[in-house]
């Protein structure tokens, strides 16, 4: 039912679009002063990859395109072209438009006209080789389609006003036409006057053509030699036969309708929003906002798919393997489980069994996780052209690219990232003078750091800039009520201040940064992820900001315990300890807040029962059993019940038919089957606090 | 015996069920299943009438217990409520009644608008979206008040929560 080939064009455009990263990348790479053959290579290699395989799977428009690329590389390859900035920056700019041939093929549509121009005044560049060619408006210059369409075009053509007059034979041109392939035609006679006003030398014919043919563009092109005059003449490669034909196309076919009317028709139509907006039923904004979620959804839905390593499938094909071996130890020791034998065999076997469970369980999450090169490689080419558009010089390196992350998080990461990054030149960074006069190199050097670190992951986006001003910082936070008066926040505070919504310190707002929009997005992302951001910052030494984000959405290592006759799980990330105390270890202050001092440094206990408000069944003996937990840089004691174990729990959403709650960061299933509430740490300590305010 | 295929217009199956002595009624269409006990777990800070989840076979789904809603007291001791899990606006709630009896098809002709029943009333008339009388065994009738899920819900948690974190 479905084309064969989909699942393989889907695989071409997923690698082409590799491959096409991989360029960018080698070219970001490479040194102009001492080029590495193997780079030089690779580039090639990569544009002729991509120019087979999109001429295999039927995108000639794609392959025409490559080609050219690989022809300009040719000569650089040989090394009688030199590698030059011009050149670099061109093929960089190549990289782009296939790119977006990609993205438009997969689609099945053509290449915007925009681009297509783009593409025209590129090519002329590239083979200019250097002098640059003026963007100047390409004429109806053949375009390089041509050169391997397979299938054929569409023509309209109005003949000109004075085409009898000049003795044109229209009749021959058709013929001419009919002989280079398969040719289907509609006259336009909409333009034709009425009888009185027609003047008879006049010509007011025009058609719409379809010619199926193998043949290049420029064979057309010569029939309408004597009359094109530009704006009369419009010839398109017809899409490839690959893609879905249009509602229009097949009316065109097999009703008879012509063309013209289709386009007068499509004229006609209005997309829906524009109709609900004229009924008055919605707003305007709301329509188009309604359009970026369906955008959203599209590409979403392009990025489904994850390719996994054979050797990962492998591996949980032998699991699988082992766990029906233990499967069938299982059964045969249940046969004889009353036996000393039977038993021993049943508590072997189940060790096996868990532990075995648990690897699959792994290993299958691990399908999820792709190496945070996936984000990182968008980078290098941001960093270049920032840095280009600012006159500054930078430098990006990378550390830990291969570090493995849910794929989730690759793409809840891509806006934050590019943010911190964008901040960090726009901001960070001084000019050559600013930076050569406090002693340090011209260049900046920008460090993208990923590391897995105690069940976490730390992306850092580290600057060696100016850091962060924390004196107008402060002012800000004063002017926005963002900071009481009268308060002296610490030196995190201040730093975590810049990710407050609407905050900026910069005066000129660049279209780069400087809204104070971005920020808010890194830390509501973060937050989403459950994760937590850091900053450090050291005048005039550069800012580092550390993203630290769980391993994973799904699965949480947990502490369970006991609160009344409920049971909670803190994440296992947020405890530090947990330990005993006696009544009088805790002391209250300002009469009901109690604090505990540990090891020199006063902490607030709170108490579980009365925050979550389920008295029952609690013993109200003095001595507390307390979980010393930490988030946000802030630490507290809960007091429970009891401890009950230590587990990893899967994480279920409350929301989906229930509501967010407050404290509360999810749900999961333990093993009786009831419920447990997942307690989220740093809600809880807001929540005391607040609960505090309200008390004071 | 009156379950015939309801499928000729104007009948409407319902599922009937009890609750402090009264009679009940929900489109039957909105029930997905009904549930024994099932131990529920407590959500912090939460109304009275929709105290906690419970796991529905691996989805964590929040129960309405409809004494509570309706102000109705604890159920006496030897009651086993029963949970109707029904489907509403694309959520799954549980819904706790006394017991559930059976199901019937009614006739729309037989559902009469319910009365003004006062604004004291906890139950108002916005929950209930008709009355409608059965025949009894021994010749007096029986009352079935229809309930109107969906504005039953829109007035209680979810929605109230949903505006809440927009």
């Amino acid at each position: 039912m479905s084309d064969p080939m989909a699942q393989f064009r889907d695989a071409f455009f997923e690698e082409a679009t590799e491959l096409a990263d991989g360029m960018e990348a080698t070219l970001l790479g490479l040194d102009l002063q001492a080029v590495e053959a193997e780079d030089l290579h690779t580039l090639f290699r990569a544009a002729h990859s991509i120019k087979g395989n999109s001429a295999t799977f039927g995108f000639p428009a794609v392959a025409a395109f490559t080609h050219k690329l690989e022809s300009t590389l040719e000569p650089v390859r040989q090394g009688t072209r030199p590698m030059t900035t011009e050149l670099l920056e061109l093929l960089l700019q190549g990289v782009d438009l296939i790119r977006s041939h990609l993205h438009h093929a997969r689609r099945g549509e053509a290449l915007p006209a925009k681009e297509q121009a783009a593409q025209e005044v590129l090519i002329a560049n590239l083979e200019s080789d250097g002098a640059p060619v003026a963007a100047a408006p390409v004429a109806a210059s053949a375009p390089l389609t041509a050169t391997l369409t397979g299938k054929g075009f569409a023509i309209r053509f109005e003949a000109p006003k004075d085409a009898f007059r000049r003795g044109i034979n229209l009749e021959r041109m058709f013929r001419d036409l009919a002989k280079l392939g398969t040719l289907q035609s509609w006259p336009d006679l909409r333009t034709m006057p009425s009888l009185e006003a027609l003047d008879p030398e006049d010509c007011h014919l025009a058609w719409d053509l379809r010619l199926e043919t193998a043949r290049p563009q420029m064979d057309v092109d010569e029939v309408f030699e004597f009359v094109a005059e530009g704006e009369n003449l419009k010839i398109q490669a017809l899409a490839p036969a690959t893609s879905v034909p249009r509602l229009g196309d097949i009316l065109q076919d097999e009703a008879g309708v012509s063309p013209a009317d289709i386009r007068e028709a499509l004229a006609l139509q209005k997309p829906l929003g524009e109709i609900l907006v004229e009924m008055g039923k919605v707003k305007p904004e709301a329509v188009g906002k309604a359009l970026e979620q369906q955008q959203k959804k599209k590409n979403q839905a392009e990025a489904s798919t994850v390719r996994v390593a054979t050797e990962k499938i492998d591996r949980l094909v032998n699991l699988v393997g082992e766990l029906v071996i233990t499967q069938a130890m299982l059964a045969q020791a249940s046969q004889q489980i009353h036996t000393t034998l039977g038993e021993e065999q049943m508590s072997a076997a189940l060790l096996q069994f868990d532990r075995q469970t648990r690897e699959l369980q792994e290993r299958v999450m691990g399908i999820r996780m792709v190496p945070v090169e996936m984000v990182f490689s968008r980078f290098p080419r941001m960093v270049h052209e920032l840095g280009k558009q600012l006159g500054r010089s930078v430098e990006l390196l990378m550390e830990g690219t291969a570090t493995e992350l849910d794929k989730t998080f690759i793409e809840m990461l891509v806006d934050p990232l590019t943010h911190l990054v964008r901040n960090a030149v726009d901001h960070g960074m001084e000019g050559a003078e600013e930076r050569l006069a406090a002693g340090k190199p011209a260049t900046g050097t920008i460090l993208l750091r990923a590391a897995s670190r105690g069940g976490h992951i730390h992306i850092e986006v580290k600057d060696d800039g100016r850091g962060l001003n924390r004196d107008r910082i402060l002012q800000k936070g004063l002017d926005k009520g963002l900071i009481a008066p009268g308060t002296k926040p610490t030196e995190d505070e201040l730093n975590l201040l810049i990710f407050e919504p609407g905050f900026s310190t910069v005066e000129a707002v660049s279209d780069l940064s400087g809204r104070g929009v971005g920020m808010d997005v890194v830390r509501q992302n973060v937050r989403v992820l459950g994760g937590r951001i850091e900053v450090e910052s050291t005048p005039g030494r550069g800012t580092t900001i550390r993203l630290v984000l769980p391993l994973t959405l799904a699965i949480l290592d947990g502490l369970t315990v006991r609160v009344g006759d409920e049971t909670y799980v803190f994440p296992l990330a947020s405890v530090l300890e947990s330990f005993q105390c006696q009544p009088e270890d805790v002391r209250s202050v300002k009469g009901d807040r109690e604090v505990i001092s540990l090891r020199g440094e006063f902490i607030p206990v709170v108490r579980l029962h009365n925050l979550l408000a389920s008295a029952e069944g609690h013993d109200a003996s003095g001595r507390s059993l307390l979980v010393l937990v930490e988030s946000e840089g802030r630490r507290a004691a809960m007091a429970v019940d009891e401890l009950l174990g230590q587990q990893q729990v899967v994480i279920k959403s409350l929301e989906t038919h229930y509501k967010r709650v407050e404290g509360i960061s999810g749900a999961t299933i333990l093993g009786d089957g009831r419920v447990a509430l997942i307690l989220d740490v740093s809600g809880l300590i807001r929540l005391e606090a607040g609960a505090a305010a309200v008390e004071a | 015996m009156s379950t015939t295929a309801g499928s000729f217009q104007g009948l409407q199956q319902v599922l009937c069920f009890a609750l402090a002595g009264e009679a009940y009624a929900l489109p039957i269409l909105k029930v997905r299943e009904i549930q024994a006990q099932a131990t529920l777990t407590r959500i912090p800070k939460a109304p009275a009438y929709m105290p906690g989840v419970i796991n529905l076979r691996g989805a964590i789904v929040p129960i309405l217990e409809l004494r509570q809603r309706f102000s109705l007291g604890d159920a006496p001791e030897e009651t086993r409520p029963v949970i109707v899990i029904v489907e509403v606006q694309g959520r799954t709630l549980g819904i706790r009644v006394d017991s559930v009896s059976d199901v019937l098809d009614l006739d729309a002709a037989a559902i009469r608008p319910a009365p003004e029943l006062g604004t004291q009333s906890a139950l108002g008339r916005e929950f209930i979206s008709g009355l409608a009388s059965l025949p009894g065994g021994s010749g007096t009738d029986t009352m079935l008040i229809l309930l109107d899920l969906d504005r039953l819900l829109s007035d209680s948690e979810l929605l109230a929560l949903d505006s809440a974190t927009a």
